[in-house]
């Protein structure tokens, strides 16, 4: 069994080349929080890139700085992103979060962890 | 209950839209809790609201040679038990409430939620000491339906010369001065026709507004222009670990010629190709500093830099101190 490290504001582990990246509960994910949460998954990573498993259920809301953050700094260090989101109203904001920001790397919002995954494997060769 | 809940929604959704139709987008819709598409609808408007203003920044840099628009400033001052003892009519116009039906009650009346659990965060922080002032965006309650958002600035003033501290609240908001002049006008007229200086069968001619000379709207760049700049900005965002395309190459890779490429970049992002670049490859490197073991001369490499010391003096112009000084004032590992 893999215990995660966990962050002030996430849970993170590596499991077959993938890093699995769990958002605590935050009601509204602001610029501040996102800039920790970046820094607790680059201090995880040390250097090394990885394809990203997010799952996003923690998060209520977000403000816009701290998604333009993300789309551009949330790309340090990552080779794609499978955001896993199954509630309605989060996959709305993750839409639009995906088309008006776009970010830097291969991004696909998923409603399972296996199809995440999937997608994901394509991209473990550039992280070796 | 449900139904209830919805048809709050809806009025609250057409509300927002109409706010968004007069220009304002300033306004928001409080979440509740429900899980369904018309939530979805909720929080898409909201944030296109957010984008939407964010997207006519792109207008401010362009100066037209006469002021557009006017600070509308906000004042709130507060007892020691955070209640409102007086407030300038532009906050009155905020929350669209009798002055006397705001005096004395608590601030955080006028908060949606969300803000009222920061501003109990900031009431500890404002008695745990003796000077306090922060910059703090809150939400105030407009009516049943809408919240406004406003950057805050927060002072306790010192209770030295007081027997009792006071707090202030200060913000302000950009009106066009189209409406303000508008309004002005239209206040005077009705002004003179109470006063008897213009006959009530004539409050209908043409205002001074109407005379003012139209100013054709002046673009700096065409929507092409704007794509380009965009799709300049992405591709060097994306290609940060690689040596930077030269200009003639940019230009032929998006199809247009260098003059274009060199204008339409920094009109739009207000600073030049090669400095942007330079910029985004040291803020990459300074997250890498700040967070991992890499030699530095790994992280030079990551950042798009083949040269180590052409990093190094990069680095210390922009940020002021060397690399190897940056990781030991800001990394843990090497504290």
């Amino acid at each position: 069994m893999i215990l995660p490290n966990q962050g002030k504001y996430s849970d993170y582990w590596i499991f077959e080349g993938i890093l699995f990246f769990v958002y605590h509960e935050i009601p509204f994910l602001d610029l501040k929080i996102a800039k920790a949460v970046l820094k607790e998954r680059l201090e995880f990573q040390d250097g090394m890139s990885f394809p990203i498993l997010c799952e996003t259920k923690g998060i209520q809301d977000a403000s816009k700085s701290a998604r333009d953050f993300l789309a551009l700094e949330g790309s340090i260090l990552a080779n794609a992103v499978a955001i896993v989101e199954k509630r309605i109203v989060a996959q709305s904001m993750i839409q639009l979060y995906l088309r008006r920001n776009q970010p830097l790397i291969p991004t696909e919002v998923f409603n399972n962890s296996l199809e995440a995954q999937k997608f994901l494997y394509h991209f473990l060769n550039s992280s070796l | 209950m449900k139904r209830m809940i919805d048809i709050h929604r809806l009025n609250s959704i057409k509300e927002l839209l109409l706010a968004i139709a007069e220009g304002n987008l300033s306004y928001q819709i409080d979440r509740s809790q429900e899980e369904d598409q018309l939530e979805s609808i909720v929080v898409l408007l909201n944030w296109l609201t957010v984008e939407l203003q964010a997207s006519l920044l792109y207008f401010s840099t362009f100066n037209p040679k006469g002021s557009q628009s006017k600070t509308i400033t906000i004042l709130f001052t507060l007892d020691h038990h955070y209640k409102v003892t007086n407030l300038n009519d532009d906050a009155l116009t905020l929350l669209n409430l009798d002055r006397n039906r705001v005096i004395g009650k608590s601030f955080s009346h006028f908060l949606n939620n969300q803000s009222t659990i920061r501003w109990n965060e900031i009431i500890q922080e404002i008695e745990a000491k003796s000077y306090y002032s922060t910059n703090e965006t809150l939400y105030f309650n407009c009516g049943p339906y809408l919240r406004k958002k406003y950057p805050c600035t927060i002072q306790s003033v010192d209770a030295n010369n007081l027997k009792q501290p006071i707090i202030v609240i200060t913000s302000f908001e950009f009106v066009p001065q189209k409406k303000l002049i508008e309004d002005e006008v239209k206040s005077r007229k009705i002004q003179a026709v109470i006063d008897g200086h213009i006959p009530s069968n004539q409050q209908n001619t043409q205002t001074r507004t109407d005379t003012l000379p139209k100013r054709k709207p002046k673009m700096m760049l065409s929507d092409r222009d704007v794509k380009i700049a965009q799709d300049i900005r992405d591709y060097i965002l994306k290609e940060l670990e690689y040596p930077m395309l030269s200009i003639s190459e940019l230009a032929r890779k998006f199809n247009t010629n260098e003059s274009k490429v060199k204008k339409a970049f920094t009109q739009l992002h207000n600073i030049s190709i090669f400095r942007f670049y330079t910029e985004e490859r040291l803020k990459r490197a300074s997250h890498l500093l700040e967070t991992c073991r890499l030699p530095i001369y790994k992280i030079a490499k990551k950042s798009g830099f083949k040269n180590i010391s052409h990093f190094a003096t990069a680095f210390k112009k922009y940020y002021t101190v060397s690399p190897s000084v940056y990781r030991k004032l800001y990394n843990k590992d090497f504290k």
